[in-house]
């Protein structure tokens, strides 16, 4: 079987990855949930770099011309996403430490001042 | 008029200090200080200056927040202290205070009042050519007719509040303030006043002056 260059690279990227969710798991920064769903993700990108044959039907189904085509648009439509979803989740944050901050400083002024 | 004069505060140390003696010596009634998490010495500068000066309410945010979280933190503090209507002066001195007793009168007559600079005294040319392109633009869009679209200097009474408040928590406030008094037909009137422009890395710069106008049709399509 030959390997290719893009599958060696994607391969030690997914082990890598599959190492951080490790990490953070152990140090608690991730629940079990979040723990499950990167190492879904992540051990799903090892499975298909290591044997890209089982996804040649999906690519012929969806008139992609090569495998890596698939790739990338999958990779495309999940960045996407993530970046939404983080777009949402930082301006809710955004605005609450804001709210949360106005509230603080106009409460500690009703206290000084008599 | 119970006005309250509110100066936002980030990093101006002395300067900071000096621009609200120079109001208190124009101005008899309150004055709200909000140092938005400045990282010298501001606030404490600021606490030492006027302890025990009961005309002053000084707030501070625990981190920075931008220039347009610390108008609004004072605004409401103001209104909540019953204020009937506020006035904002930057920190940095470029605003001088002997407008707040014209701010005051035109105040009276109607509900926000904005100051506006000779575009042709000592302003930059990007600024000033940003200026006159985004005044357009708001002009088309929101029909509003503004000399100076991102004057600091202005006022509103506490009826408007709630229909001008703002989100931009860091530049375009003025800008966005101006379309929604557009879009929601408020009257108002323009002072002129004259700025001094101290530092010119402080202050909108023209990444901001492009963030704002890229804010501009959101405000159109979407507030």
């Amino acid at each position: 079987m030959n390997i290719l260059g893009v599958q060696l690279i994607a391969f030690i990227f997914s082990f890598f990855m599959l190492y951080n969710v490790y990490l953070y798991w152990k140090k608690k920064e991730i629940g079990a949930k979040g723990a499950m769903v990167w190492v879904t993700v992540w051990g799903g990108l090892l499975f298909i770099t290591s044997f890209p044959k089982y996804l040649e039907p999906l690519v012929k189904e969806l008139f992609f011309i090569r495998l890596f085509d698939l790739g990338n648009v999958m990779a495309l439509i999940i960045l996407a996403y993530v970046m939404f979803e983080n777009h949402i989740r930082i301006n809710r944050l955004q605005k609450q430490i804001a709210k949360l901050v106005s509230e603080m400083a106009i409460k500690k002024v009703v206290k000084n001042v008599k | 008029m119970n006005l309250t004069i509110i100066i936002p505060v980030y990093n101006e140390g002395k300067r900071a200090v000096n621009t609200v003696e120079a109001v208190l010596k124009i101005h008899d009634g309150e004055v709200v200080v909000v140092d938005d998490g400045s990282a010298d010495n501001s606030f404490e500068l600021l606490t030492k200056s006027f302890a025990g000066e009961h005309q002053i309410s000084l707030l501070r945010h625990a981190i920075n927040l931008g220039k347009g979280a610390a108008m609004k933190t004072g605004a409401k503090y103001a209104f909540i202290k019953g204020a009937q209507a506020v006035l904002f002066l930057d920190a940095d001195g470029q605003h001088n205070p002997r407008y707040i007793p014209e701010f005051r009168k035109c105040l009276a007559d109607y509900p926000v009042v904005f100051g506006y600079r000779e575009l042709n005294k000592g302003m930059p040319l990007i600024r000033k050519l940003g200026n006159i392109f985004a005044a357009h633009l708001v002009n088309v869009l929101f029909g509003i007719k503004k000399k100076d679209l991102l004057c600091g200097y202005l006022g509103f009474r506490k009826e408007v509040y709630e229909i001008i408040k703002w989100n931009s928590t860091r530049y375009g406030i003025e800008t966005e303030m101006a379309t929604k008094v557009g879009k929601n037909k408020i009257a108002f009137k323009e002072l002129k006043v004259d700025t001094i422009y101290i530092d010119k890395y402080k202050g909108v710069s023209l990444f901001d002056a492009m963030k704002i106008l890229t804010q501009i049709p959101y405000w159109f399509f979407i507030k």
